[in-house]
């Protein structure tokens, strides 16, 4: 047909029996392929992403990824690959995955890393899995709740009930930080796992960490690192030696894979000794220079994926922390939080940062409450006239603890004159919601498409 | 000393750049943002260890590492991941294609179009391929949608505790991670054993089995892990007979011949998407596929694209049916899949398009070809094959010596019944030679 490759007839195919043909007509709308390499080449123009845009999006760590890493990745030796082949066949592909591990594990203080895990909520699930067998052969069993920050991620609950772990919510205080007088009384001997992201999702560092893994610790239960923050505190402060028994890094963050529109990611696991041996397996071993898969005893949890991982976005990942170095590393959270702490100071005079007190982080959430008071323009009004001009807008309703939040995450990769434009553009805005509020509540007018009927979308659902 | 315009860590400032940032927020040094961390907690040791390496370095590393892949004979390894045709028009405009990869989740659907009708026209395209009502925007990977598919069918029942019967002959991995999934879940995992001769799964086989408490779901693959086809029909029907939910795991090219999940009555399909066309990244550029009866849709796990209208009346793409999801239900959404595999669902969907139905069965056939041509030529002084049933294009041969050392996949540690078994793989790029090779190697072994 095509010319894509050789074809040749098989009678196995013609004659296939009734019972095993498939007699539905398969309509799959063909485009030759020049027509389908411009159909996607002017779909793909239609998108906002970081290698044209400025992109705050808040909590995502839409950072700036080096190419290095796509060059790397062309080498036919990684692309040809089967994932069957023998170890000794692959012996490259092991070793990227050796030093990742290592990499990985020095860096978050942990002592064992698993690579399986696809994306983050898929290292959270292989985390908490890993917790319940922990206890469960320690003859703990009834450890079975979760205990969760109330602006945690929405992945950590629904995580935790996928692992059938009950989820009890731990409020924050007045200064946005874990409440720690509430957390002692939610701890128990039920308690599994804390799961905490430091810094929080309002960008502040948990700076009470030593008390809240004491207690954590005292009660029996396990600390559990979301590493999506993780950025904020690269080369400098370790999970580990916060007392974190357990981490998931989203590769995709802080190790600059690309995002792929929405993955494929890759969300390995760390955690300290005493629960490695409850890990997935087949795990990774080094002898003598020479690398293999070694099957996991009774004690792990069992398989986590098809394969080993997304090993493209790991070999991504390697390329990175090669190239930034322990210097690089430090450098990353200190421009990350610095071009955050920068553009909280420069914000804050036209939007309120309700926990912005002191320093953030590498992100701070911002509010449109009182200038939606005063004026009917929405933070969703504010991100779709930051669309207009180009840019990505900020994560919007999240965290749900500040009223019409926007999140906003400017990265280490980006220069000051592009903070300064986002100043300038959020200046013009607020003024603009005085003066011409209909221009925002119409935006966005420069897309390809203006603002899209999401609940028609829910209503009238066409899917195909 | 590395030339810094792509900046140390590829930040852009420089020392006085960071110090006059600093300044102009009141801080008397960049590092003074981290004065809330308690001094206790910095790292004491540069946790690497090593500086950095210039791009030339890493470029030059990545080559040597990619060297020691071996790749200088034709692999005959599939078992879920297959070495197909890669179209380099898809690889450019999409797999390399910036304006793709380095966005994210389209939570604004203005400034995410593309990636929104792109993932539209996967859905459409495995709706089409599966017959089914719905698909979602892509999961993990083969094995993480089938444990998504069950954990699916055991929210949509009425039951709290239950067995769920899978076929011997699925996935060896598949089935450990449907293990590991339900491994806290009151699931029973029975597995029902394949016809020792036939290599297949015997629809009076999942009749008769047994279970404690109802049966939530039957999972039957096809072809299945030896390459045998199933008689799907009779399978989807002993499930009806436990009134439980089918489960067929496909192989998607094999859908432009075999009867789709939908002409069996099959309630969710799922597979892995490798085999449409993309790279094998030693089985990391997955793509977990998921489609299902129109009845579950509001309990599909993942992302959902939904085609409505804008302010203006034109036709324009979003997110959908979030409410099933974790960002909004937490504890009560239907699945945890926060990002999931776009990139590889767009490149599939295209991959569809580029090949159509005829090209799909193309891909098939040849494969189906090469194997024929295999069977045609192998003596049963050195191997055979070892099951009845037919195969589409793996095929299970027993040999009389150790084949340990070719590009075949040995069966012995998934199964021990199996010891000198040999999985045995062809796709469309294998050639008439290549199987001459495979056989001639066979008979020296």
């Amino acid at each position: 047909m095509s010319g894509l490759f050789h074809c040749a007839s098989s009678p196995r195919v013609e004659r296939l029996s009734e019972g095993l043909a498939r007699r539905a007509p398969l309509d799959l709308s063909v485009l030759p392929e020049n027509d389908l390499v411009r159909h996607h080449v002017n779909l793909s123009r239609k998108n906002l992403c970081v290698d044209s845009s400025f992109y705050p999006l808040g909590s995502c760590t839409m950072k700036y990824s080096p190419k290095a890493g796509e060059a790397v990745a062309a080498e036919r030796g990684f692309s040809s690959a089967h994932p069957w082949q023998k170890p000794e066949e692959v012996q490259g592909v092991l070793h990227v995955l050796g030093e990742l591990s290592r990499d990985l594990a020095a860096l978050t203080g942990m002592d064992a890393m698993c690579l399986y895990p696809a994306a983050g909520a898929h290292g959270e699930l292989c985390a908490l899995k890993t917790a319940r067998q922990y206890f469960r052969l320690k003859n703990d069993p009834n450890r079975t709740e979760v205990l969760v920050p109330e602006n945690a991620h929405g992945t950590n609950p629904a995580s935790a009930a996928m692992a059938k772990l009950q989820v009890v919510v731990v409020r924050m205080n007045n200064r946005g930080r874990v409440d720690v007088e509430d957390l002692r009384k939610k701890l128990s001997a039920r308690t599994a796992v804390l799961m905490l992201t430091n810094p929080n999702t309002l960008g502040l560092f948990e700076t009470e960490i030593d008390t809240v893994a004491k207690l954590v610790h005292d009660a029996g239960g396990l600390l559990y690192y979301d590493g999506a923050n993780l950025n904020a505190i690269l080369g400098r402060v370790r999970p580990g030696d916060m007392g974190f028994d357990m981490i998931h890094v989203n590769l995709h963050k802080t190790f600059s894979i690309p995002h792929g529109g929405g993955g494929p990611g890759a969300g390995p696991i760390g955690v300290k000794a005493h629960l490695a041996p409850f890990l997935p397996g087949p795990f990774l071993v080094q002898e003598s220079n020479r690398w293999s898969w070694t099957e996991a005893d009774s004690r792990s949890i069992g398989r986590f994926h098809g394969a080993h991982g997304n090993f493209l976005n790991l070999l991504k990942a390697w390329v990175y922390l090669h190239l930034l170095g322990d210097e690089g590393a430090r450098r990353v959270s200190l421009a990350a939080v610095l071009n955050a702490n920068y553009l909280q100071e420069k914000i804050k005079p036209l939007l309120p940062v309700p926990y912005g007190a002191g320093r953030c982080m590498h992100e701070f959430v911002a509010s449109a409450l009182p200038l939606k008071d005063e004026t009917g323009v929405s933070a969703m009004d504010i991100a779709k006239r930051i669309l207009d001009e180009g840019m990505y807008a900020p994560t919007v309703y999240f965290p749900l603890l500040v009223k019409e939040a926007l999140m906003v995450e400017p990265t280490e990769t980006e220069r000051r004159e592009t903070l300064d434009r986002f100043v300038a553009l959020m200046r013009t805005i607020v003024e603009e919601a005085r003066t011409h509020p209909e221009r925002l509540h119409d935006a966005p007018v420069r897309t390809p498409v203006g603002r899209v009927d999401e609940v028609r979308a829910a209503r009238n659902p066409v899917l195909k | 000393m590395i030339p810094t315009s792509s900046g140390v860590g590829f930040v852009p400032h420089s020392d006085a750049q960071l110090d006059a940032m600093a300044r102009d927020i009141g801080l008397a040094r960049p590092e003074d943002v981290f004065s809330e961390i308690p001094k206790h907690l910095m790292a004491a040791q540069p946790p690497l260890g090593r500086a950095g390496l210039s791009q030339d370095d890493i470029l030059r590393l990545g080559m040597k590492a990619a060297a020691r892949t071996r790749h200088d004979r034709p692999i005959f390894l599939g078992g879920g991941f297959y070495d197909r045709f890669v179209p380099p028009a898809l690889v450019e405009a999409i797999l390399r294609r910036t304006d793709y990869y380095s966005a994210y989740t389209p939570y604004q659907p203005e400034a995410s179009q593309g990636l929104l009708q792109g993932l539209f026209e996967y859905q459409r395209g495995i709706c089409a391929l599966t017959g089914l009502d719905v698909s979602n925007a892509s999961l993990y990977d083969g094995a993480t949608a089938l444990a998504e598919a069950v954990l699916c069918l055991y929210g949509a029942s009425e039951h709290t505790r239950g067995a769920v019967l899978v076929s011997a002959a699925v996935h060896p991995h598949y089935r450990a991670v449907l293990r590991t999934y339900l491994s806290d879940i009151s699931l029973d995992l029975i597995e029902i054993p394949y016809c020792a001769e036939g290599g297949n799964t015997l629809p009076d086989a999942v009749r008769r089995a047994r279970s404690n408490g109802p049966v939530i779901a039957v999972v039957a693959q096809n072809p299945n892990f030896f390459g045998v086809m199933e008689d799907m029909r009779g399978i989807a029907s002993a499930a009806k007979d436990h009134e439980a939910g089918m489960v067929y795991v496909f192989e998607p090219t094999s859908l432009s011949v075999l009867a789709s999940p939908e002409e069996t009555g099959a309630d969710i399909a799922v597979a892995e998407g490798q085999s449409l066309g993309l790279p094998l990244y030693y089985g990391g550029l997955a793509l977990g596929v998921f489609a299902a009866r129109e009845k579950f849709l509001r309990r599909l796990p993942g992302r959902i694209v939904g085609k409505t209208l804008d302010n203006q009346g034109r036709e324009a793409y979003c997110l959908t049916l979030q409410t099933r999801e974790q960002h909004i239900r937490r504890e009560k959404a239907t699945s945890n899949i926060c990002t999931n595999h776009t990139l590889c669902a767009i490149y599939a969907g295209a991959y569809l398009r580029l090949l159509g139905a005829d090209g799909l069965r193309s891909v098939v056939e040849t494969s189906a070809a090469r194997m024929d041509q295999f069977l045609d030529g192998l003596l049963p002084d050195f191997a055979a094959p070892r099951f009845s049933s037919p195969s589409l294009f793996e095929v299970v041969i027993r040999s009389k010596r150790p084949l340990d050392h070719l590009p075949v996949l040995p069966l012995r540690s998934y199964y021990p019944d199996l010891q000198d078994a040999y999985l045995v793989s062809f796709t469309e790029r294998r050639t008439t030679a290549d199987v001459m090779g495979l056989l001639s190697e066979i008979s020296r072994a």
